[in-house]
């Protein structure tokens, strides 16, 4: 028969590791948690910036051939991006007129709160998430969409605790999002992440006419998410005769990997 | 008294850095660099020159700071790391019997392979990953880099013991 020593150092933290789990689960290790996430904040934060500012130097020598070619598109996509914008405005300004002669309730608005990333999570397969410095304490709860500087939504609050909060990016497969196509039938659907590179958005009904280029923006159904926030558009579309759904790829406007500063949307 | 705790305090600070220095900083960096696996370089150093109470040690400051941090489930890290440090004291006491720069580099070797299949295993079992981690390339060659990170961390870390200590000299015995 096996005989296990009472001081076995195995079974010593074996018991630690359990009753640390205990304590957890039951939310009993609450404070000595939010006491570590308050002395950490401010060292993973710099830690983070230091990191980043490594991986963009990296990033920009390694694409040093492709800068004029890449410099040559944007300006193109600008003067495209500039004309659209101005018709928006116009629109915009036409739409208000109309609501105020209306008497219309204004469009729904919502508040950010900055945060700054001071941590992520990068498992063997996928980036999973982010730790950002803000939490309970600034208004944040599970559920509420983060966006980037852009305005691009790039994740949703998975966890809040007082002074930080863990959000799941869209590319991570454990991130679901309800989504509108803009296109003519405002097709709606599923998003969540694929092997954290790219979105998939599913349970598109086979009669509906998706095209590579399509925004796909979130529908603000079933949650805290408001309506019209971009999450990106359509690469590839893949529609199997025998399927009920079709599915999309999606490709997000952002790089994930240089987000550093972002925005929870509280409704 | 005071001295063995103001050593714990110092040794349970220096591991709770590095795994905040693992998931801030090097998460942070690009693909082949993030593949760096800090805490579990610590792990086998310790193992390997101190000894399995103090690995495990290791192993439980470090996962308790990588499951405060990490999307997983509570417990995640801290099982795998302590489960990583007692199959690397098995290999280390069943099939190494010297103390020599090639037995730090296989051990680094398997441990990190173990650890590897064993988060991915984990992942794939208690999370709602639907790719099976074993097909999936990214798997295989975020292992590749963390093997070289690992390899590169054994030759430094034991050039630098030998510098310190005299016990890790060769010796050999010759005939009168």
């Amino acid at each position: 028969m096996i005989k296990i020593k009472k001081n076995h150092p195995v079974l010593i933290f074996a018991v630690a590791a359990g009753l640390l789990f205990f304590l957890h689960s039951f939310g009993l290790s609450r404070p000595v948690e939010n006491l570590f996430w308050a002395a950490v904040k401010p060292l993973s934060g710099r830690l983070y910036a230091w990191g980043e500012s490594f991986s963009h130097f990296y990033r920009a020598n390694q694409n040093q051939g492709d800068l004029s070619s890449q410099v040559d598109r944007l300006n193109r996509e600008i003067a495209g991006l500039t004309v659209a914008n101005s018709q928006c405005r116009e629109i915009e300004a036409e739409n208000r007129k109309l609501r105020s002669a209306l008497q219309f309730g204004a469009a729904a608005s919502f508040r950010t709160v900055v945060a700054n990333v001071i941590a992520k999570e990068a498992a063997a397969e996928d980036s999973r998430g982010l730790i950002i410095d803000r939490g309970t304490n600034d208004g944040l709860r599970p559920d509420l969409g983060v966006i980037s500087e852009d305005g691009t939504l790039v994740g949703k609050v998975v966890e809040a605790k007082a002074a930080t909060a863990k959000v799941c990016l869209t590319t991570s497969p454990d991130c679901q999002l309800a989504a509108t196509l803009q296109n003519q039938e405002r097709t709606q659907g599923l998003t969540d992440g694929d092997l954290g590179l790219t979105i998939k958005m599913s349970y598109i009904p086979q009669l509906e006419k998706i095209a590579p280029g399509d925004p796909v923006i979130t529908s603000g159904l079933g949650g805290d998410i408001p309506r019209g926030l971009l999450i990106g558009r359509v690469t590839k579309v893949y529609n199997a005769s025998n399927e009920v759904w079709q599915e999309a790829t999606i490709e997000a406007p952002v790089n994930f990997d240089n987000l550093t500063i972002v925005s929870v949307v509280i409704p | 008294m005071f001295k063995k705790i103001s050593q714990l305090v110092l040794f349970a600070g220096i591991i709770a850095t590095a795994a905040i220095v693992q998931f801030s900083f090097i998460f942070a960096l690009p693909p082949f660099f993030a593949a760096a696996n800090l805490l579990l370089i610590i792990l086998i150093f310790t193992l390997f020159f101190y000894d399995f109470r103090s690995a495990l040690g290791v192993a439980f400051i470090g996962g308790l700071v990588l499951d405060l941090f990490s999307f997983y489930f509570f417990g995640f890290y801290l099982v795998a790391l302590l489960l990583t440090a007692w199959s690397a004291e098995g290999i280390l006491r069943g099939w190494l019997t010297n103390r020599s720069l090639y037995s730090f580099g296989l051990l680094i070797f398997l441990a990190t392979l173990f650890y590897n299949l064993l988060v991915g295993l984990l992942a794939y079992l208690f999370t709602d990953t639907t790719a099976f981690f074993l097909a999936s390339g990214g798997f295989w060659r975020a292992l590749a880099y963390q093997l070289v990170w690992a390899e590169l961390a054994a030759l430094l870390l034991f050039n630098l013991a030998a510098a310190a200590t005299r016990r890790l000299t060769p010796f050999f015995l010759e005939k009168q």
